[in-house]
């Protein structure tokens, strides 16, 4: 691997640094040989993306998960075990880049779930207890309203209350009947 | 004697993955277990966190990553997650029963999910939960007593509020005891 592919894990570029110019090879002991091919694939295509930068992170409000492009939706497409194996492989040779895609698409893989459906894709158990459970379902009936739907409801009330305020005000006869005898 | 049981319908083999290469990259002593049945943890004594232990799952990875992942999601999609499992239930770090819904309307996202290092002595994060528990007196917060009346500063920076407060070991709780 050249070592411009090699700079792309903080983790080599450090350990390079340190072991200086050496023919040995360098254990990566938490990283089988199918992920790590991965890992250098992405490294190679990602070789002369600017490095990025300790602050880059700070503020995470403007992080999307949308601005994965065609490369690397396409490198992405694996199975659910090699995408956690690819994250845990970039989090540990510390490929920011990667780890970011990595997090990116199990996140947009979560959106728009309920629990059950992301138990069943990730294979989670659940470890709850019955009453834990039941209390959770309380819990989830109050977030699980769709926002279309409570929106909506909202609309509707807002229209209600605007067309009552401008039957007062216009002096409707209707709004006025209806108004002393309810 | 070591019990493995493995359930091969939930538990995938594939030609490069077998159970020895699992097993030396595991210094679990159990790895390539599935699922083990109650019975079985029961009858042998074994502890749950052998199950799926060393297949990689999004409840398995470091909660640093799982931050990273949910700063991401938009709320209702966090909360959703934490209701998967305990282990994602920490991301948000609520104790069962506290009304999550209440957090949908809070500050921004769950005050970054606790990354501002806001945790109350009941596992809670979020600032308005720590507060609505500790005015009902339920919960304690560090150097007062229980139905103390608890102050919180507008602002959302955990270390002015401490310093304001003449905190000289930073808490990882916001909010600031107000003698009342």
């Amino acid at each position: 691997v050249d070592k411009e592919v090699a700079d792309r894990s903080v983790l080599l570029k450090n350990m390079l640094e340190d072991v200086g110019e050496s023919d040995k090879p360098i254990p990566l002991p938490n990283v089988t040989g199918k992920v790590l091919k991965k890992v250098i694939t992405y490294c190679e295509h990602h070789r002369n993306d600017p490095l990025p930068q300790p602050d880059d992170d700070l503020d995470d409000t403007k992080r999307r998960s949308d601005d994965i492009d065609d490369w690397d939706a396409d490198f992405i497409k694996v199975d659910n075990d090699q995408l956690f194996e690819l994250i845990l492989a970039a989090n540990y040779m510390d490929i920011k880049p990667l780890l970011d895609l990595g997090c990116k698409t199990v996140a947009n893989m979560i959106k728009g779930k309920t629990p059950e459906q992301i138990r069943e894709m990730f294979n989670i158990e659940n470890d709850f207890t019955p009453e834990e459970e039941e209390q959770i379902r309380k819990e989830n009936e109050y977030v699980s309203l769709p926002l279309d739907d409570s929106m909506m409801l909202g609309g509707i009330a807002c229209l209600l209350y605007y067309s009552l305020c401008i039957a007062n005000q216009s002096g409707c006869q209707h709004y006025h009947r209806w108004a002393s005898e309810s | 004697m070591h019990l493995i049981y493995i359930d091969k319908s939930t538990f995938h083999f594939d030609t490069n993955k077998t159970g020895i290469s699992l097993l030396s990259r595991s210094s679990v002593p159990f790895p390539v277990v599935s699922d083990v049945p109650k019975r079985y943890r029961d009858t042998f004594n074994l502890p749950g966190y052998l199950t799926m232990s060393s297949v990689p799952s999004v409840s398995t990875l470091p909660l640093e990553i799982l931050q990273s992942i949910a700063s991401l999601l938009p709320v209702g999609a966090i909360i959703h997650l934490s209701f998967t499992c305990r282990r994602l239930r920490s991301i948000v770090g609520l104790p069962i029963g506290v009304q999550s819904a209440g957090l949908l309307g809070s500050r921004s996202k769950l005050h970054r999910l606790g990354q501002h290092g806001v945790r109350s002595p009941c596992g809670a994060v979020d600032c308005t939960d720590v507060e609505m528990r500790c005015r009902k007196g339920e919960v304690p917060v560090d150097g007062g007593n229980v139905g103390d009346e608890v102050r919180r500063d507008s602002g959302d920076d955990v270390d002015d509020v401490s310093r304001a407060a003449g905190a000289t070991d930073p808490s990882p709780v916001v909010s600031t005891i107000q003698k009342g």
